[in-house]
């Protein structure tokens, strides 16, 4: 028996007296109950409208996703900055290198600055991309600077600790906690005396956001403090609200807590470009690209979703000197048993399985579960695989081997990539 | 309650049913990252971000598919491999998928869940069976079970193996 089946087991055997940690669930339900805090507003939606925004929401990178993230763990600022001080650092992001890449897509090489250092630095359009190559460089730095703005207003705004949920008894009284609304790149839409309204969220399928301004707002202009004269009807801008929700712990011993609090304005930030740039589909046309596993001389998609072909052999021959690889590619040969695909570096590798995978896909399953997205020549196809760590093969029928279409998306409906 | 109607709640706005669903999953799950990404705090931060973006994705949840815990398994994966990745870190040699793969929560009969347990109890030295249901039962990790027996994460690796050992030489 393999090591890990028997964890399996083992855990399967957990008798119903042991208690789960009730501190990891609390802090999963606490960040849970946040995001319900917004998400509340959508099941008040009609149905259509509910669906196309759920099915937006999920495709959302983290600084669109209504941004409740609790109270960030130190307070940097105090806020008293003077007018000329930068608030945070200005992403710069720049092309080194422009191609059409072997699979016929545009990719570009960006080197940045003042972005998540994590982020990649290779990007490809998508399939059916909303926007051309040129202005990859643009929605890369929108994309950084809506992060730096989230960073910079959690750190300005979020509580300086989590409350202390996993202390609290059961019928508690109740623990307030500050919650922090980032949102989406927006438009101005309308300034009154005391209020502004928001626009450009219910390009989600939010209802227009209409906020009270009071004295207290700060308006930010190119990164630095400014009034409110400068931020005009229609320009792109991104807004940060806070909110007190208060949670205790019910008599049954869970978490509770009230779930639409008001929220007040406590900054606009007009944006450094056009709104355009900071649009959520733009930023989901692309891809990051990355060096495939075991494979440095080839780039593989990062991240995204697939569609399982073939899952084989266990853990057969993965020791030792054995690592796992992975190729991604396009087909260019279909051949029962053999599925040959071409590479980022223009190299074929030839992927054998024990059955005909493919032609079993697209009779039984493409159909019925995924949209017809069936395997033809072009597909993009990726291949897991246990291999010596020195051996370059090209040859690929590792006893132990994934074979997946990369798709752009999962959801509904299914999209190659 | 089924799961399946769990999560129905759930979707409908019984968010509290959730919970059910973490504390069913959670000692798991985190074993499973903990083996992926080779170290526990990770392990338990990717686990939670699973969760939550279980949660999130819930209404996508097709239950006619696969089960809630292949589903939040793989996600549980998806992550763990952009966290290798971002950390700049190598896929381990020990496969991916194939944790994925065997670390699925399996449907085991009543009789043989009874005869593990058994078995689990009569582990000598009696650490031994201690360890493994703080493990896997409890969900303590590894330091926390060398502080408790104040000895090294490497013993309590030792032992483990050897309680192992011993259970699959029983079960066999």
């Amino acid at each position: 028996m393999k090591d890990l089946d028997f964890d399996a087991l083992l855990l399967a055997a957990k008798p119903d007296d042991y208690l789960a940690d009730t501190k990891f669930t609390d802090t999963v339900m606490q960040k849970v109950q946040h995001s319900e805090i917004l998400l509340s507003a959508v099941r008040k939606m009609d149905v259509n409208k509910k669906e196309t925004f759920i099915m937006k929401f999920k495709h959302l990178p983290r600084i669109a996703i209504v941004a409740i993230a609790l109270g960030a763990l130190v307070v940097v600022s105090t806020g008293a900055y003077a007018a000329y001080q930068l608030l945070w650092a200005k992403p710069e992001v720049h092309v080194i290198e422009s191609k059409t890449s072997v699979s016929g897509r545009d990719e570009v090489l960006l080197s940045t600055s003042g972005c998540d250092t994590t982020s990649s630095t290779r990007y490809e359009l998508k399939k059916g991309a909303t926007i051309e190559a040129d202005r990859i460089s643009a929605v890369v730095q929108a994309h950084c600077e809506l992060q730096a703005i989230e960073n910079w207003a959690q750190q300005l705004y979020g509580d300086q600790a989590m409350p202390g949920l996993n202390g609290l008894e059961n019928n508690s009284k109740p623990v307030r906690q500050t919650i922090v609304v980032t949102s989406m790149a927006t438009h101005l839409q309308m300034k009154q005396e005391n209020s502004l309204t928001f626009a450009g969220l219910d390009t989600y399928g939010w209802p227009k956001n209409t906020l009270k301004a009071d004295k207290n707002v700060k308006y930010i202009v190119d990164g630095k403090n400014s009034t409110a004269d400068e931020i005009k009807e229609g320009d792109p801008v991104v807004y940060v609200a806070t909110g007190n929700i208060s949670m205790t712990r019910n008599q049954n011993g869970s978490i509770d807590t009230d779930n639409n609090p008001e929220r007040t304005l406590v900054a606009v930030i007009k944006l450094s470009m056009p709104f355009e740039d900071y649009d959520q589909f733009a930023w989901q046309s692309l891809s990051e690209r990355e060096t495939c596993y075991g494979n440095p001389n080839d780039d593989c998609v990062a991240g995204g979703a697939s569609i399982d072909l073939y899952m084989g052999g266990g853990n057969a021959g993965i020791s030792g000197n054995t690592i796992m690889k992975e190729i991604q590619g396009n087909v260019v040969g279909l051949n029962k048993y053999k599925t040959s695909i071409r590479s980022s570096s223009g190299t074929i590798f030839t992927v054998t399985t024990p059955t005909d995978v493919i032609s079993d896909y697209n009779i039984n399953k493409a159909g019925r579960y995924y949209n017809n997205q069936e395997v033809i020549l072009g597909s993009s196809i990726s291949v897991q695989y246990a291999e010596d760590k020195n051996a370059q093969a090209t040859e690929i029928s590792a006893s132990y081997m994934r074979f997946q279409i990369e798709l752009v998306s999962k959801g509904d409906p299914v999209k190659a990539y | 309650m089924k799961e399946k109607d769990c999560i129905a709640q759930i979707i409908s706005g019984d968010t509290e049913r959730y919970r059910e669903l973490v504390d069913r999953y959670q000692t798991g799950l985190i074993i499973h990252c903990e083996n992926i990404l080779k170290d526990r705090q990770e392990g338990e931060d990717v686990a939670q971000e699973a969760f939550i973006k279980a949660y999130k994705n819930l209404s996508a949840f097709e239950a006619e598919k696969a089960s809630f815990s292949t589903w939040l398994y793989r996600i549980a994966t998806n992550l763990c491999i952009d966290t290798l990745r971002k950390n700049k870190r190598k896929v381990h040699v020990k496969d991916i998928e194939f944790h994925l793969e065997a670390m699925l929560p399996k449907h085991v009969e009543q009789e043989e869940i009874e005869h593990i347990r058994k078995l689990v109890a009569e582990l000598e030295p009696p650490k031994y069976a201690e360890i493994i249901k703080a493990y896997f039962w409890e969900g303590k990790s590894y330091q926390e079970l060398a502080d408790f027996y104040n000895t090294s994460t490497g013993t309590i690796g030792t032992w483990m193996s050897r309680a192992k050992l011993q259970l699959k030489e029983k079960l066999v």
